[in-house]
């Protein structure tokens, strides 16, 4: 069952030590048909990361509110299963029981979950992995690890942020197949935060520009799947990424302060 | 629920309410007189230590009969090869050795040439005088009552060496030697295991349980940390007048100490649990109370093995602390007997077996913990050559360093 996800006048605000209030979030309003794959791009410090955390319930807003279908987020659930930016797969746990903790957490019985688990197991390609340690896992490796934790749980909306973030440019090309892969197949909501425009272009169904705290511009890609080279190449994807830069390139004024 | 599973459940919980309960039966009994005290102490004790050794045992044979089967297999390999490991570990660190070997020849060469002192015996004894004037003598220095009782066998001393109520202090043998130094060292273990024992469980469950709520954790922070700050060997005394010398008094405070400062290293080690790793669990929907158990608990581990180690170092000194002052028995009131004779030699030995049953301490809690924890990448495990044992103050290094990893 999946349900449209809606910004409704979404601020949030932090006090700094200073006591000088930053606007993290301004008046944010849009909505995220099911299914979509959906990139927040904006440069660091920019709410992008806010957003998310936001949505996935562990930071609350100052006003407005987001609704999943008719019920409002009100705390973390695995409804909105999120990977992070940084690694999260528990090192105390096997590759398979940090795949299963949701699906524990759930209380799902137990040969559902072995099946399950199995199933997004093999889905990352790490099914002769199941018994190792994290610890014995590369960074990609473990992140795949993270990727089929989120996944597992059922969740029709996965948050992710700049998960791929610190991966070389091999692994992170080759987690961009896997992910599209899992998205056609599964056909979840995805939230995508990233800088990085290239990543944007190859992944996104919709681009949401965020600059300081402000929905800039709301783009739809629509070019054709897979987003290989060419694609992005052409006219079509040179024109989004030089309207994502008028947006948030640097401006003469910074360039000449540096 | 698999009947394994519901076992194993009943196993820790009989055997933690079991280790508990008998901490609190020996405080409970142990206040009778001097001689009844002394043998319900060893009595006591010595069944806390046999039944949780065969305890173990059980546990580990029935439930994992295999890696038990092969721990035996190892062991023994390990001290077939204990020779070749040594010259291995000479020949890999040879600095360690050589730091020994100076130190040890030059305090018996400084033995020949310091000055001799008014004292009855020399203030820098060397290792022949050590030996013969003073570890010899040390054999009309024991009385255990009659034996040992392990798990219900029992082991008349008597047998084994002159009695020293009977036959005086001038039969001297070196099985004597040895079963005074294995009397008083008893008594100190057991003084240790006790109150050890009572300060890391209570220690555990109270650091672990405060942070849970919030409000407590902020009520209790400041008080915790005013205990901690107290001078514990200043209040000996006071432990001696309010609770007397017995092993009740020894268990309260040496269980007192630890207690204190394992809840204070135990809520900083739960502070410290990354933010991300319980913000992961959230997201993929665990409750609170799953992921505090699940999450905090485990990644709390890590911080907990320096908390321990630093324990069981608390632990030894609070022990050997009190006995110095007021007590019949013990490696503590070796110690102290020894300065009222102004017997040096007496206190290198004390200094010399303390030094190695601290170290045996250490490495036993860091094999514990490398057990709970084999997740964590390991420098510090069960192929550690002999001169990582030895050399204490290094490893504690180590896995300090490994923390940071």
């Amino acid at each position: 069952m999946s349900r449209v996800v809606s910004f409704e006048g979404l601020w949030c605000v932090f006090e700094h030590r200073s006591g000088q209030l930053v606007n993290a979030l301004h008046d944010v309003n849009f909505e995220v048909q099911p299914g979509e794959f959906v990139c927040v791009v904006g440069r660091s410090g920019h709410g992008k990361t806010t957003l998310l955390r936001v949505l996935a319930g562990l930071q609350p807003p100052t006003a407005g509110q987001i609704r999943l279908g008719e019920e409002v987020v009100e705390g973390p659930g695995a409804d909105r299963a999120m990977v992070f930016q940084q690694d999260t797969v528990f090192p105390w746990l096997h590759v398979r029981d940090n795949v299963e903790f949701g699906l524990r957490a759930l209380k799902v019985d137990d040969e559902e979950r072995k099946s399950t688990t199995a199933h997004w197991l093999d889905a990352v390609g790490l099914t002769d992995f199941a018994d190792s340690w994290p610890r014995e896992l590369s960074g990609g490796m473990r992140k795949r690890v993270a990727l089929a934790a989120a996944m597992a749980v059922g969740s029709d909306v996965i948050l992710m942020d700049e998960p791929f973030g610190s991966l070389d440019y091999f692994t992170r090309r080759n987690l961009h197949d896997v992910l599209l892969d899992l998205w056609e197949e599964t056909q979840k909501t995805i939230f995508f935060v990233t800088h990085d425009i290239e990543e944007a272009l190859i992944l996104a169904d919709r681009v949401i520009l965020l600059a300081e705290g402000k929905l800039v511009d709301d783009i739809p890609v629509d070019l054709p799947r897979p987003r290989d080279e060419d694609v992005r190449a052409s006219a079509g994807a040179v024109d989004i990424t030089k309207t994502i830069l008028a947006h948030l390139g640097i401006t003469e004024e910074e360039a000449t302060q540096v | 629920m698999s009947l394994t599973r519901l076992l194993r459940i009943l196993f820790w919980v009989g055997w933690a309410a079991w280790i508990f309960g008998s901490g609190l039966v020996v405080l409970a009994f142990s206040s009778l007189g001097d001689w009844q005290f002394e043998e319900g102490t060893l009595h006591l004790t010595w069944q806390f230590i046999s039944f949780w050794v065969v305890l173990w045992w059980a546990y580990t044979f029935v439930f994992r009969y295999r890696r038990s089967v092969a721990a035996v297999i190892r062991i023994g390999k390990g001290i077939v090869r204990l020779p070749e490991r040594i010259l291995n570990a000479v020949k890999n660190n040879p600095l360690f050795f050589i730091t020994w070997a100076v130190l040890l020849v030059g305090w018996q060469i400084v033995s020949y040439i310091a000055p001799k002192g008014t004292l009855e015996h020399p203030l820098v004894p060397g290792f022949d005088y050590i030996i013969y004037n003073a570890l010899y003598r040390l054999s009309g220095n024991w009385d255990l009552f009659g034996g040992f009782s392990f798990a219900g066998l029992t082991l008349q001393f008597g047998e084994l060496a002159p009695f020293p109520a009977i036959e005086g202090a001038e039969s001297r043998t070196w099985t004597a030697v040895f079963l005074a130094l294995g009397f008083h060292s008893f008594m100190t273990l057991s003084r240790l295991v006790a109150g050890l024992g009572v300060g890391l469980i209570a220690g555990l469950a109270t650091g672990l349980a405060l942070p849970y709520w919030s409000a407590l954790r902020q009520i209790s922070w400041a008080p915790f940390n005013f205990l901690r700050m107290i001078p514990l060997l200043a209040a000996i005394p006071w432990m001696q007048f309010a609770l007397g010398v017995d092993l009740r008094a020894t268990t309260l405070f040496i269980g007192f100490g630890v207690w204190v400062m394992l809840v204070v290293a135990t809520m900083n080690a739960v502070a410290n649990v990354p933010d991300r790793y319980i913000e992961s669990a959230r997201t993929l929907g665990a409750s609170r109370l799953r992921t505090y158990f699940k999450v905090v608990v485990p990644g709390a581990m890590p911080e907990l093995r320096t908390a321990l180690l630093l324990a069981g170092g608390l632990g030894w000194s609070l022990t050997i602390a009190a006995e110095f002052l007021g007590f019949p028995t013990g490696l503590g009131f070796m110690a102290a007997a020894a300065v009222q004779e102004t017997n040096t030699a007496r206190l290198v030995i004390v200094a010399i077996v303390v030094a190695f049953y601290s170290l045996l301490t250490f490495y036993l809690l860091n094999q514990m913990f490398n057990r709970m924890v084999s997740w964590m990448p390991q420098r510090v495990s069960g192929t550690t050559d002999i001169s990582k044992v030895a050399g204490a103050a290094g490893a504690a290094g180590r896995a300090g360093d490994q923390l940071h990893e």
